[in-house]
């Protein structure tokens, strides 16, 4: 599959919970809560392991390591990927059958474990930046990663089922946890798992924040690092695949080459194609390569010239190395322009972002065609643009998720202090912060009928985004 | 696999190195070699990266996610454990199916590159240090890399076979760090399986040696680290591992239990027992059981008071408090005169060793008979084993090194062997590093014999090491 295939796929499975599939997206969740005073102290629970609690060492190595321990246990591993664990996830706490999953959840108990440490380590580096293999790095480890979580998040419920709701919220802190060290990975694919683990461990905590005696997680919420997710570390990596896939393309740069070392890079890049165990170019393409390079000679050495390259230099260029550096430079100088805009809110809906975009593409398919050279690199998307404002929405969306369960507590907090009533508008509640939501800077709309508040997401200018998008709270309060 | 199960079958395993199926251990190896002489520079080629070489990372992340690639890749999880190539590691050079070694090479590519960065990493931490499971963690990962090493063997067989010596001793150093890396690894059963895949890749250098063409490998022989296998860690580890798998030993030393804590204390050790069947199977058992109880405290008693312990507070103690203590820090202690010989090189043949092992071996038994009825046997750490791992690995490196120095006095006087090893002067002749006495070397004909000395009270055919070489003209 390629990358951007599994980028796509992931975004889908990031933006449905699978707890969700019996409400279609953009239905409003249902919420019964008792009204709950802060705990002594507001931050007694927390979402993620505590500081304190951290111990020295990277979690990623022992993320591998129940990872390895599912490839040498078969029978651990068909059991993770059963879809009873699925059916668990949307089964009523009440309806749980709490024996068999005891059972199972015991079997599961070496993988959890290692999940359980990994969430508690100081660092993550999954030792995955600057591979050489670049876009064609394999990442079959990450996907197992949702099913643990499917696992971790059927331990929260089995605990919830019995009233454990330390022991639930410990499960909740793993999964979060997890999902925040997938988001800190070296590639988007890392973020998206880390969002849709993250879209997982919401859908129990909207669970949790139910059951009587819940404590108020309103300081644990506001206390969450924001945002949440930060992609920055991927997208460095993402800017960098040409040179971590043939680090001789940084000769380019560097003064006119000799025949052999334009050799050696013309091999170098040739070489891929074993890597991959594709069929290379054959000589037709190889000749119309040629072609294509003599034609855009021309172009490519005006425009070094007009980006300050001395004519000296540029004249003692050997005629690859001339098209080569051109088209380099070309594709690095549209990616930069094309995400500079990630820092703009909104930049999905701005126009010139959307030209950045279709800018990237003409110089990846430049790259394709005067130094790369066959179909390998177009069928792995190599250097295409990638929807970034679907990967930032899909943060946006946990961000807002956070920033709307914060407003719930304050509800139940309201509450415990006024005779278990609901506010009849936001701004009655003035013990505590009422957060706006993250993605529009807007305030939540809230609204009172009878005995029920309503708590929706304010949609965001522009057009009517899709449903998956919106977020409503019914809240019914317990008396 | 609990633990004692995984080590006997590790030692099973790693006594007779697979490929060597065909020859009875302690038989002599036939090496068929071609003068050399030494490379230029003589450190061209290395049995482990080069230092230059080395990338920062933790090489166990990167070990780990091999093994990681394989959750979603049934087929490739097949091939690895494919008989196909430990019959391949078994087969002379020229009867490799090169062909069909070379695409099912290809198909594991994708991971003996991931083994390959982690063989290059400056570091190794297998986070498996401290772990409060005790001797209920488990290590069904190990297996795997036994597995892995299989492969990268027969890449190995293949590279030489090929006569592409480079690429060869690429794979044998990732073969050899990855060994190595196990030995620091925290627990002994990692150390066995790094010496069974130093065998391995043993063997591979052996008949890599024979290949015409090959170049001398006395220096890289020479640079590599003494001892090899670095079970330092592990040994420090097992000592608290028992401990840690027991929850109420720092209490014990804390001033009399109440009884409901002594009940909460028996309580942990049930569960333990439950969880690895170490508990007791019969009446029987629970009675002598008991008994040994009631043996160890009058004993305890005593010592407690001797060690400086209050003697009221020893008399407050309830029996089994005052009987667990005692066996704890006598085992505590006979761990400790045990184990610090093997910070002398060798020290395992000493014989003050035999008397502090003599010592531990009682100290593990009343442990065993207290905590497990008797039941943990092999479980409880026997250190000679290693020693002879260490030993094996490090008279194998110094018998090749003089196999090399052999090579390279042949290519420097008309292809002829030396009389005597005394006679090669160009280097240093290493001793056989058990013993510490010169390797016997006897010449008849145009066959030289290599022949590591057996020391004293150690006759296991498979510690020896012998050479018969003939030279190729």
């Amino acid at each position: 599959m390629s990358r951007k295939l599994a980028c796509l796929a992931l975004l889908l499975l990031a933006a449905s919970p699978i707890t969700a599939q019996t409400r279609q997206p953009g239905d409003p969740i249902p919420l019964t809560l008792s009204p709950a005073p802060l705990p002594v102290p507001s931050t007694r629970y927390r979402l993620l392991p505590e500081p304190r609690e951290l111990e020295p060492g990277n979690a990623a190595a022992l993320y591998y390591r129940a990872h390895a321990l599912l490839a040498e246990q078969g029978n651990l591993l068909r059991e993770i990927r059963g879809e009873e664990w699925y059916r668990w996830l949307e089964t009523p706490l009440r309806d749980l059958p709490l024996g068999e999953i005891r059972d199972k959840l015991r079997d599961m108990r070496p993988v959890l474990r290692e999940v359980d440490l990994a969430a508690r380590r100081r660092q993550c580096d999954w030792q995955l930046a600057g591979r050489q293999e670049g876009v064609g790095l394999l990442l079959p480890e990450v996907q197992v990663m949702r099913q643990v979580a499917v696992v971790l998040e059927v331990q929260a419920r089995y605990e919830m089922a019995q009233g454990r709701l330390p022991e639930a919220l410990h499960s909740l802190q793993t999964g979060y946890a997890l999902a925040r060290h997938m988001g800190s990975g070296p590639t988007l694919i890392h973020v998206l798992v880390g969002l849709a683990i993250t879209n997982l461990t919401d859908a129990q905590l909207d669970e949790f924040v139910q059951q009587p005696g819940a404590p108020n997680l309103y300081w644990s919420l506001t206390a969450l690092p924001r945002p949440y997710f930060n992609p920055d570390f991927a997208i460095q990596e993402e800017s960098s695949w040409l040179e971590h896939m043939w680090p001789g393309l940084k000769r380019l740069e560097e003064g006119p080459m000799t025949t052999a070392e334009v050799d050696d890079l013309q091999k170098a890049i040739r070489q891929t194609y074993d890597r991959f165990s594709a069929k290379g170019p054959g000589q037709l393409e190889l000749a119309a390569q040629s072609v294509m390079q003599a034609v855009a000679y021309a172009d490519a050495k005006k425009s070094l010239l007009a980006q300050g390259t001395p004519a000296e230099q540029v004249e003692a260029m050997p005629p690859f190395q001339v098209v080569a550096l051109y088209a380099v430079r070309a594709w690095h100088h549209a990616w930069d322009e094309y995400v500079k805009w990630l820092r703009v809110p909104n930049f999905g809906n701005e126009p010139d972002y959307q030209k950045a975009r279709q800018k990237v593409q003409e110089a990846a398919d430049q790259l394709y065609r005067l130094v790369l050279a066959g179909k390998l690199f177009e069928a792995l998307d190599v250097g295409k643009p990638i929807p970034f404002e679907k990967v930032y929405a899909g943060i946006g969306r946990n961000e807002r998720r956070f920033d709307a369960l914060r407003c719930v507590e304050a509800i139940r907090l309201y509450a415990a202090g006024h005779d278990g009533k609901l506010p009849a508008a936001l701004k009655d509640i003035t013990e505590l912060p009422i957060p706006t939501d993250s993605m529009t800077g807007k305030p939540f709309e809230y609204e009172v009928k009878g005995d029920k508040a309503k708590l929706s997401a304010p949609l965001p200018p522009g057009p009517k985004p899709p449903p998956y998008m919106q977020l409503t709270y019914e809240i019914t309060l317990r008396h | 696999m609990s633990r004692t199960l995984a080590c006997l079958a590790v030692l099973l395993a790693a006594v007779p190195p697979l490929a060597a199926q065909t020859r009875q251990p302690g038989d002599p190896v036939p090496l068929t070699l071609t003068p050399a002489r030494l490379p230029e520079p003589s450190l061209q080629y290395r049995l482990l990266p080069g230092p230059q070489e080395l990338t920062s990372g933790n090489a166990a992340s990167l070990t780990y996610r091999t093994e990681a690639l394989l959750v979603e890749n049934p087929s490739l999880l097949r091939e690895i454990r494919s008989v196909k190539w430990i019959e391949w590691m078994a087969l002379p050079h020229k009867d490799l199916p090169r062909e069909e070694v070379h695409d099912r090479l290809r198909t594991v590519a994708l991971l003996l590159r991931e083994l390959d960065r982690a063989a290059h990493c400056r570091d190794c931490d297998w986070q498996l240090a401290g772990r409060p499971e005790g001797i209920a963690l488990l290590l069904p990962e190990i297996q795997g890399l036994r597995e892995l090493a299989n492969v990268l063997a027969v890449r190995v067989r293949y590279e030489a076979a090929e006569g592409q010596f480079p690429e060869a001793l690429q794979a044998l150093q990732t073969g050899y760090a990855l060994a190595r890396h196990l030995s620091q690894a925290p627990s002994l059963i990692h150390v066995l399986v790094g010496g069974a895949i130093a065998s391995i890749m043993d063997r591979q250098l052996e008949e890599m040696l024979e290949q015409p063409g090959a170049p001398n490998l006395y220096w890289a022989l020479a640079v590599l680290p003494h001892p090899f296998l670095d079970p330092e860690l592990a040994i420090q580890e097992d000592e608290p591992m028992i401990e840690r798998s027991l929850p109420f030993a720092k209490r014990l030393e804390e001033g009399p239990m109440t009884a409901a804590e002594v009940e909460g204390a028996e309580r942990q050790l049930r569960q333990l027992n439950g969880r690895f069947g170490t508990g007791p199977t019969h009446i029987g058992q629970e009675i002598v059981q008991a008994w040994h109880y009631g043996a160890a405290y009058a004993e305890a008693k005593r010592a407690l008071v001797k060690e400086g312990m209050p003697g009221d507070q020893v008399t407050a103690m309830p029996v089994f408090q005052a009987a667990a203590l005692y066996t704890l820090r006598e085992y505590r202690r006979a761990w400790e005169e045990y184990t610090k010989w093997f910070a002398v090189p060798g020290g395992w043949h000493e014989p003050g060793y035999q008397q502090s092992r003599k010592r531990y071996q009682e100290a593990a038994l009343r442990l065993d008979r207290l905590f497990f009825p008797e039941n943990l046997g092999g479980g409880i750490p026997r250190l000679e084993k290693i020693g002879l791992v260490l030993d094996r690995i490090e008279r194998r490196f110094a018998a090749l090194r003089c196999v090399e120095a052999i090579q390279l006095y042949a290519a420097t006087h008309d292809g002829k062997l030396p009389a005597a090893l005394a006679d090669i002067t160009d280097v240093p002749v290493p001793p056989d590093p058990v013993t510490g006495k010169p390797f016997a070397y006897t010449v008849q004909g145009d066959k030289a014999k290599l022949d590591s000395p057996a020391p004293s009270g150690e006759e296991l055919p498979y510690q020896k090491v012998r050479y018969e070489i003939t030279l190729r003209r």
